[in-house]
């Protein structure tokens, strides 16, 4: 800085004085005065369209009408006019406007950031308050958060369909690409009634996958095509890499019932375990050798939730 | 086989509810539902009446124990809770038949039982995705489609030597085994489509009006394409009153766009409805309704609006002291310098350094984007209004200089104040 003869002493000293006063000091120190957790997340329930009439977002029922899934990207200039029109209950006047506007840009940050981990953070606690710590195996954190493209905006879809009502606890996974391998960010899923529901990906979905719940995957058996015959298990690597996955061939083993029974509703009872022994003897066979236990034959019995994919064309 | 430690003592039985596997109101007890299972004392379920068996535990104390714990002679099925004051058990009473054709052996029992451990996640109902979930599986396969089947998930506890294959498998002479049901449902062996089904039925598409084709070999008019283009892109056209009360129709769009956003942000605008389409001219209201939106739904929330006040508050309690209290304004060249953080610990030895640290912590502090520091940017805090070092350029007040001359002068102030406004009316003229 090129100072003048004379005048840099006095005002360093000046300076000096009054950066020594606690209040000054503290102010400098502190930079702005950070708003409210507490409003920080509800801004960020703002910014994931939480709390907006459906009417705002829908303006049109057209737009969605019955059966019907939407796509859609979201404005980030809409969400800022969002959240400046919120601030602007601060705005008492000229000062408070200048101050806004310069305390705007660090509060909107904030907002985005906590709306991206809002979800996550409502998960972990519902899942930490329901599953003790000590439960060996759980995850001891959220899993790694899915990378995500800078400045990629986010996007989301809306479905109105009765399959809403009729499978509760829909789950929706949104990937970048067509192959799955690049999985977003769930920001938010939830009901705007009964038959929509609506969710948001942090970053723009290429591929859209709508299953029923992780809870729907369930045990059973294969019938055969005819009907005629005993009902079969398709087996599946039960260790390992590929684990849950067919060895080569696509071997099956025939289900062992108790006692053959008529077709007239009488039990149809699996013999676990002579059923047991011929999935291992099978899956000896196709170079598994280990001996199935109550886990590894889950695997062999699963049968997954129903998916179904949709592929988003730019 | 005996029971170890490792066996599950829980198990599924998915029983018929047409084949009269299930025994119901044998002794005249509490109604069943259609599960089957029915409340009982817990003395009714340790001790059956004959021809049903119960569980035995292997140390008799632990029968006589769990009696003298909860006395319940009050019992009766009908009554109200607050009227029985001793355990209720919901039990069911399983056929003889239907139990040996049905209970897993107990060598079976372990490989029915395991534990899932679900990273999932992503289910709609908070809360349901991530954890450890018990998974007990069913031996049986429900056949027939129509039939009708209850699945009880049973206590095993004290059953095992009455297990299939087992010394104690009930005899003919046995009607029934009574077991707790720790929980039920029914559910009918279907054939028709899976809910699922309905998704490839989906209309799939952007958020967006559909348009109707053109009518065969209209031609379309420059206008009707640019508003056809505006619902391509997400708008919609609303009614709405102007400020002279004159209506027209305005375009709008949401949040949620059919197109990336590709815009650039809005500029300011005094009223709402001055930002205009461009291609079809009509006036785009979408971002006016986002902003008065966020207003009414920050004022409608308390909790918001008394975090607020007080953060602007202190903000600007920390601005007019900054700015009282450090008044020499900085340099231009410190907000360039602001951007650079504050300076290393060398740099602390020279002369001006605690000037340029103060001011580029302010900088900073203060302009996030370092176009301008609060000590210029605000007003004092005796003006609120701002306008007090204009108060000469106003129409109807003499600049204190030239009043002063008048007065000097000997001359009427109020005269040259007239003629100061006649002056300004005959420039504007």
């Amino acid at each position: 800085m090129s100072t003048v003869d004379g005048s840099i002493e006095p005002r360093h000293e000046r300076l000096k004085k009054r950066m020594r006063q606690p209040a000054v000091r503290r102010a400098l120190q502190a930079g702005p005065v950070p708003l409210a957790p507490d409003a920080i997340d509800w801004l960020a329930r703002l910014l994931l369209l939480d709390g907006l009439p459906f009417e705002a977002i829908v303006p049109v029922a057209s737009m969605l009408p019955p059966e019907s899934l939407r796509f859609f990207h979201v404005d980030d200039h809409w969400l800022d006019a969002l959240l400046n029109g919120a601030l602007s209950v601060a705005d008492r006047g000229p000062d408070h406007a200048r101050m806004l506007e310069r305390l705007r840009v660090q509060v909107g940050a904030e907002a985005r950031s906590a709306a991206a981990e809002l979800r996550m953070r409502t998960l972990a606690g519902a899942a930490s308050a329901r599953v003790p710590a000590a439960v060996p195996g759980a995850p001891a954190k959220p899993p790694a958060q899915e990378a995500r493209k800078p400045g990629a905006g986010s996007s989301g879809m809306l479905l109105r369909s009765s399959i809403v009502a009729d499978v509760p606890g829909l789950s929706v996974s949104a990937f970048a690409d067509d192959n799955r391998t690049e999985a977003l960010r769930l920001l938010r899923i939830d009901h705007l009634s009964s038959t929509v529901l609506i969710a948001l990906f942090d970053g723009v979905a290429r591929r859209i996958e709508i299953a029923e719940p992780a809870h729907a995957l369930h045990f059973g058996v294969t019938r055969s095509p005819d009907g005629q015959g005993p009902p079969r298990i398709e087996l599946r690597r039960s260790s390992g890499p590929g684990l849950g996955t067919a060895p080569p061939g696509e071997p099956t083993v025939d289900v062992v019932l108790r006692e053959e029974k008529d077709e007239q509703g009488g039990p149809q009872v699996i013999d676990i375990r002579k059923t047991v022994d011929e999935l291992n003897a099978g899956l000896a066979s196709a170079g598994e050798p280990a001996k199935l236990t109550s886990a590894t034959l889950g695997v062999q019995l699963v049968r997954a939730q129903r998916r179904a994919v949709f592929i988003c064309k730019p | 086989m005996k029971a170890t430690k490792g066996t599950p003592w829980l198990a599924l039985l998915v029983l018929s509810s047409d084949n009269g596997e299930i025994v119901v109101s044998r002794d005249g007890g509490a109604a069943a539902g259609t599960t089957g299972a029915r409340p009982v004392a817990l003395r009714e379920y340790l001790s059956p009446p004959s021809r049903t068996l119960g569980p035995v535990f292997s140390n008799a104390r632990d029968e006589g124990q769990l009696l003298a714990d909860h006395p319940d002679p009050g019992f009766e099925p009908g009554n109200p809770p607050a009227r029985n004051p001793g355990i209720a058990c919901m039990v069911v009473d399983v056929a003889r038949d239907a139990w040996v054709a049905v209970a897993p052996a107990l060598d079976e029992l372990a490989y029915l039982a395991h534990v899932r451990d679900s990273p999932a996640g992503d289910e709609a109902v908070l809360g349901a995705g991530r954890g450890a979930f018990s998974v007990v599986t069913a031996n049986r396969l429900p056949g027939r489609p129509g039939g009708r089947f209850v699945a009880h998930l049973v206590s095993l506890e004290g059953f095992a030597g009455y297990l299939p294959g087992q010394a104690n498998e009930p005899s003919a002479q046995c009607d029934a085994v009574r077991l707790l049901s720790l929980a039920r449902w029914e559910f009918a062996s279907g054939s028709g489509p899976a809910p699922m089904d309905s998704t490839r039925r989906l209309s799939l598409g952007a958020l967006r009006m559909p348009v109707a084709p053109p009518a065969r070999g209209a031609t379309r008019t420059k206008a009707e394409e640019a508003v056809e283009a505006a619902l391509a892109h997400g708008f919609v056209g609303l009614p709405r009153a102007r400020h002279d009360g004159t209506r027209e129709t305005a375009l709008y769009r949401g949040p949620c766009h059919p197109v990336p956003s590709a815009h650039a942000p809005q500029a300011r605008y005094a009223k709402a409805d001055e930002p205009r389409h461009e291609a079809t001219g009509l006036a785009d209201t979408s971002l006016a309704t986002a902003w008065q939106l966020g207003r009414l739904l920050a004022l409608c929330n308390r909790g918001f609006a008394e975090a607020i006040a007080p953060w602007m508050r202190e903000n600007l309690a920390n601005g007019y002291l900054l700015a009282a209290r450090l008044e020499d304004p900085p340099p231009v060249a410190a907000t360039a310098r602001a951007e650079q953080g504050p300076p290393a610990v060398g740099a602390l030895r020279e002369p001006d350094a605690i000037t340029r640290t103060a001011e580029s912590l302010l900088g900073q502090m203060l302009s996030p984007d370092g176009e301008l520091s609060l000590v210029t940017g605000l007003a004092p805090p005796t003006d609120p209004t701002g306008v007090q070092d204009r108060h000469a350029s106003f129409p109807g007040v003499l600049p204190p200089a030239e009043l002063e001359k008048v007065v000097a002068g000997g001359g009427d102030p109020h005269k040259a104040l007239r003629d100061h406004m006649n002056e300004g009316g005959e420039d504007a003229a």
